[in-house]
């Protein structure tokens, strides 16, 4: 290989290849990542933490692995990283907070663990909205992480470096968490790919809390094809986490065949297209086209009530959020981020019988979803989010009345699917006229990841959007 | 159920009695109408809710629902 711009343009898969036939190292992949890193940083401020020494000394590691050849997992050597919320044991883990910069929890995450195991090198912690809370990806405590595109916009959160730092390619993958859109949205609003797993497909175990019926952690990257590497490390059963299901793993990357005729792709016919940017619209008309030139056959459907999923959403994060956070914040309340602070607070007074409520529904509602969407289709195509990034001035709340109607704006076509915990991936479509990223979501049934990732790998092979950079 | 309202006082009442805190009386009225609106959510789900419905159930169904994949 040539020099560290080429080697970063590499995917996942590919440098990942490329190390395991020696024609690059992991210390040459890592000091290119590292010397971006710190770039995109000071452009976009994406890291909480830059892990330089640390990751060199893994990659000298690594390198050593291959000379001696020793077997080697499927991410060797290859420089990622993760939203500052997956624990290492003794290692502080902020949460995107400063009232957690003492934090040094005593677990390892299993897909932390899972992911060492595989060879990932890790550059640092990523930026995150505080506590995993704010989908716009604001950070009073570290900053805002900014667009990769135009850095007076937002990135999208709660995910926001994990996004970012990707799209910017300071690493070739990353990890994030979704709740209600925290994977999907900053994937969306940076042009990379960002899947939420179904509930249960990966496990929980070490990282922190947002909202625990409804948290998943997903990978980033800018092909579905890094996609299904990442997730085929991660998922899994997991004795730590009594959520996480014992369903085999598939192959994820043998599924990706590259052929989708003869699937049914639904299109919504309420809800997700409402209020939404013309540009988004016509991006979304696009990538239909394309999708059915592969083959795909397009359908109609009604999604049942999808605000009402939005709103138990909604209810269950508010409860459980209280319940998580109600010490630290009679400790703090003066220092908690006011998004954050808003959205919890009717939890504390809500009845218990409400909140039992809501999460009773949801296997009902899940079914007559699967019902409605997925007898008429394979996958449900839909916008992840009917704007491009707006400006940090558009999005910084005044006061706790502008909390709600802001939520609404970023994850209204997210949250409904995070409900019933299907699975979903945010994929890149393009670009607006300012030169914002476009995304559409797949959103299949339970398990059914890697249906979406083979619906997007065939995209991304028909189209290139994914390749192009934020950066010269 | 579904007229439930509570009130900006009653929020108030609950903060200091249950929580130790005080809220302003605007931000008392925010929570209240959140609360309204969050509970005729919670109700309109609760009467279509089965006697045996209960939260447990979600992951089996979740596995159920996983069939059909082409």
């Amino acid at each position: 290989m040539t020099g560290a711009r080429e080697v970063l343009e590499l995917s996942l898969c590919e440098a990942a290849e490329k190390i395991r036939a020696k024609e690059v190292t992991s210390t040459e992949l890592v000091r290119a990542a590292l010397q971006r890193a710190k770039q995109a940083h000071a452009a976009a401020n994406c890291f909480i933490a830059i892990e330089e020494e640390d990751a060199l000394e893994a990659a000298a590691r690594a390198d050593e692995a291959v000379e001696c050849g020793d077997q080697l997992g499927p991410l060797h050597g290859v420089p990622l990283a993760h939203k500052d919320m997956f624990y290492r044991a003794g290692r502080v883990t902020t949460g995107g907070s400063r009232l957690l910069s003492d934090y040094r929890p005593d677990a390892t995450a299993t897909v932390v663990t899972k992911m060492e195991a595989a060879g990932a090198i890790w550059l640092g912690a990523l930026n995150m909205s505080e506590f995993a809370a704010n989908p716009t990806g604001q950070n009073e405590s570290f900053g805002d992480c900014r667009n990769a595109w135009d850095q007076d916009r937002i990135s999208g959160g709660s995910s926001s470096g994990s996004g970012v730092a990707v799209a910017l390619r300071a690493c070739f993958g990353s990890l994030g968490s979704d709740t209600g859109g925290s994977v999907r949205l900053p994937a969306a609003l940076n042009g990379v790919v960002g899947l939420r797993p179904t509930y249960g497909r990966v496990s929980r175990h070490g990282i922190l809390p947002r909202t625990w019926s409804m948290d998943t952690v997903g990978p980033l990257a800018r092909t579905a094809r890094d996609c299904a590497r990442l997730l085929a490390v991660i998922a899994g059963a997991d004795s730590n986490d009594a959520s996480c299901s014992s369903m085999k793993v598939p192959a994820y990357e043998k599924q990706l065949t590259g052929c989708i005729k003869g699937l049914r792709i639904a299109v919504a016919v309420n809800y997700f297209q409402d209020g939404a940017a013309a540009e988004v619209l016509e991006g979304m008309t696009q990538s239909l086209q394309v999708l059915a030139k592969l083959g795909a056959e397009i359908v109609e459907v009604a999604v049942p009530d999808p605000e009402r999923l939005y709103h138990l959403g909604n209810l269950i994060s508010q409860v459980e959020a209280a319940a998580i956070h109600s010490d630290l914040l009679q400790k703090f309340r003066d220092e908690y981020p006011l998004v954050l602070k808003t959205r919890m607070e009717s939890g504390f007074y809500l009845p218990a019988v409400d909140y039992l409520a809501a999460l009773s529904a949801r296997s009902r509602l899940a079914s007559e979803f699967a019902e409605a969407v997925f007898s008429q289709a394979d996958v449900l195509h839909v916008p992840t989010i009917g704007i491009t990034a707006p400006t940090f001035e558009d999005t910084s709340p005044k006061s706790s009345a502008d909390v709600f109607p802001l939520l609404a704006r970023t994850a209204r076509n997210t949250r409904p699917f995070s409900t019933i915990g299907m699975p979903a991936l945010s994929v890149p479509a393009g670009f607006s006229s300012e030169g914002l990223p476009i995304a559409f979501q797949l959103v299949g049934r339970p398990y059914a990841e890697g249906l979406l990732l083979r619906v997007a790998d065939a995209y991304q092979c028909a189209t290139s959007w994914h390749q192009r950079a934020p950066i010269n | 159920m579904t007229d439930r309202a509570p009130t900006a006082a009653l929020v108030q009442a609950m903060a200091v009695q249950l929580r130790g805190e005080t809220l302003s009386g605007q931000r008392a009225t925010e929570v209240a109408a959140d609360l309204r609106r969050l509970a005729s959510h919670a109700s309109a789900v609760a009467a279509e809710n089965d006697f045996n419905a209960e939260p447990g159930q979600f992951a089996a169904t979740l596995v159920h629902l996983a069939g059909g994949e082409r």
